[in-house]
């Protein structure tokens, strides 16, 4: 026999709330849930895959664009090649030309000597020309050609030895 | 050569065919406790069918495990809680003490008088409404329990699996928050006797 027994109003009280708690988790789905389950499993996958693909596609684009960001950080283009649509400045002034001339021999002075074209027939040196200007009259001065330099040009006799370059 | 691949390709076709059994199994067994346990936290039907969907979907894409796991009903009812928790944030309920219940209440009462059981009145429309306010008002961790325990299919066991709390852990929070529903149904009641009754006393002893 229990020590405390329940009054009517507290054993009303709890079957109400036992009652009420089944009632609350007492619900049915309409019918044909589980059809309606397995229909949306068996679609399912054909929608995983087009996400795969698009997922795929979308990885592939970003990967493809980090690999050429990052080739193109290590590999700079080369800076001195100009490109057929690419034009130098009009006012830049164009590179010395600094192939090597192990062709022509050092003179003993160590001062290798600036490389002339030949003169061109009734063209003069430079030096020579420079003295003709000299004693050229005041009018005469304007005329002469003193910006191309040239050197004489060799005779055609053959040479046993090779001349000085002067 | 030919012969093996033959093989091979069967064993195949015949454990997916197994795989697709047991699926179709585990649909069939379990599909209306996923279902209760959604409609528990989520209170509405296309609510919970939705829930439900997932929730078989979730086992779909983890079926791999199916076979080590030892209780697939705990583990199906663990999924389909996680998915309408996720639904439906439970954060936003009402206090307890904000719940006024009047309607609720005098009906209640009216049925009672009426000379109804307490079956009769839990089914009807308003008191289920009262329950749910009243659920719904419980602190959180009461309020979990209560709601796996109304499902009325899991055990104590599997309640605590879902929850991934200890099983005596389960039974103290059942026992607090039934008295909770308990006394908050009592101050109901006598809320409603002394409507009824008038300012000037109550109707019954």
């Amino acid at each position: 026999m229990p020590d405390n027994p329940k009054s009517p109003r507290d054993q009303f009280l709890d079957e109400l709330l036992d009652a009420s708690l089944r009632q609350y988790g007492r619900t049915e789905p309409r019918i044909g849930l589980v059809n309606r389950v397995l229909r949306h499993i068996e679609d399912a996958p054909q929608k995983t895959s087009w996400m795969t693909g698009w997922r795929l596609s979308a990885v592939g684009f970003v990967v493809t664009i980090v690999v050429v960001a990052l080739a193109l950080i290590s590999y700079p283009p080369d800076a001195t090649h100009v490109g057929p649509g690419t034009l130098p400045p009009a006012n830049t002034v164009p590179p010395p030309d600094r192939t090597p001339r192990f062709n022509k021999p050092i003179p003993p002075s160590g001062v290798r000597p600036l490389e002339l074209p030949p003169c061109k027939p009734g063209q003069q040196p430079k030096a020579s020309a420079k003295k003709s200007t000299e004693e050229a009259p005041e009018s005469t001065k304007s005329t002469t050609k003193v910006s191309e330099d040239c050197v004489p040009a060799p005779s055609k006799q053959p040479q046993t030895a090779p001349a000085p370059h002067r | 050569m030919a012969q093996t691949a033959q093989w091979m390709i069967s064993d195949l076709l015949l454990m997916a065919a197994q795989s697709e059994s047991e699926l179709e199994a585990l649909v069939r067994d379990h599909a209306q406790l996923v279902f209760r346990i959604a409609y528990s936290v989520l209170r509405n039907h296309a609510d919970a069918e939705d829930a439900t969907q997932e929730t078989f979907l979730r086992a779909v894409r983890h079926r791999g495990k199916l076979r080590e796991i030892l209780d697939a009903k705990a583990w199906l009812a663990r999924i389909a809680w996680r998915v309408a928790i996720d639904r439906k944030r439970m954060g936003t309920a009402a206090s307890l003490d904000d719940i006024e219940g009047t309607e609720g209440a005098t009906a209640l009462r009216s049925l009672r008088d009426s000379g109804a059981g307490a079956e009769q009145i839990a089914s009807d429309r308003q008191m289920l409404a009262l329950m749910e306010q009243l659920i719904a008002g419980l602190p959180r961790e009461l309020r979990e329990v209560t709601i796996l325990a109304a499902v009325e299919e899991l055990s104590t066991r599997q309640m605590s699996e879902v929850l991934s709390i200890p099983e005596a852990t389960v039974r103290t929070r059942l026992f607090r928050a039934r008295q909770m529903l308990r006394d908050k149904l009592a101050n109901l009641l006598e809320r409603a006797d002394w409507a009824a009754s008038g300012p000037g006393g109550r109707s019954d002893a």
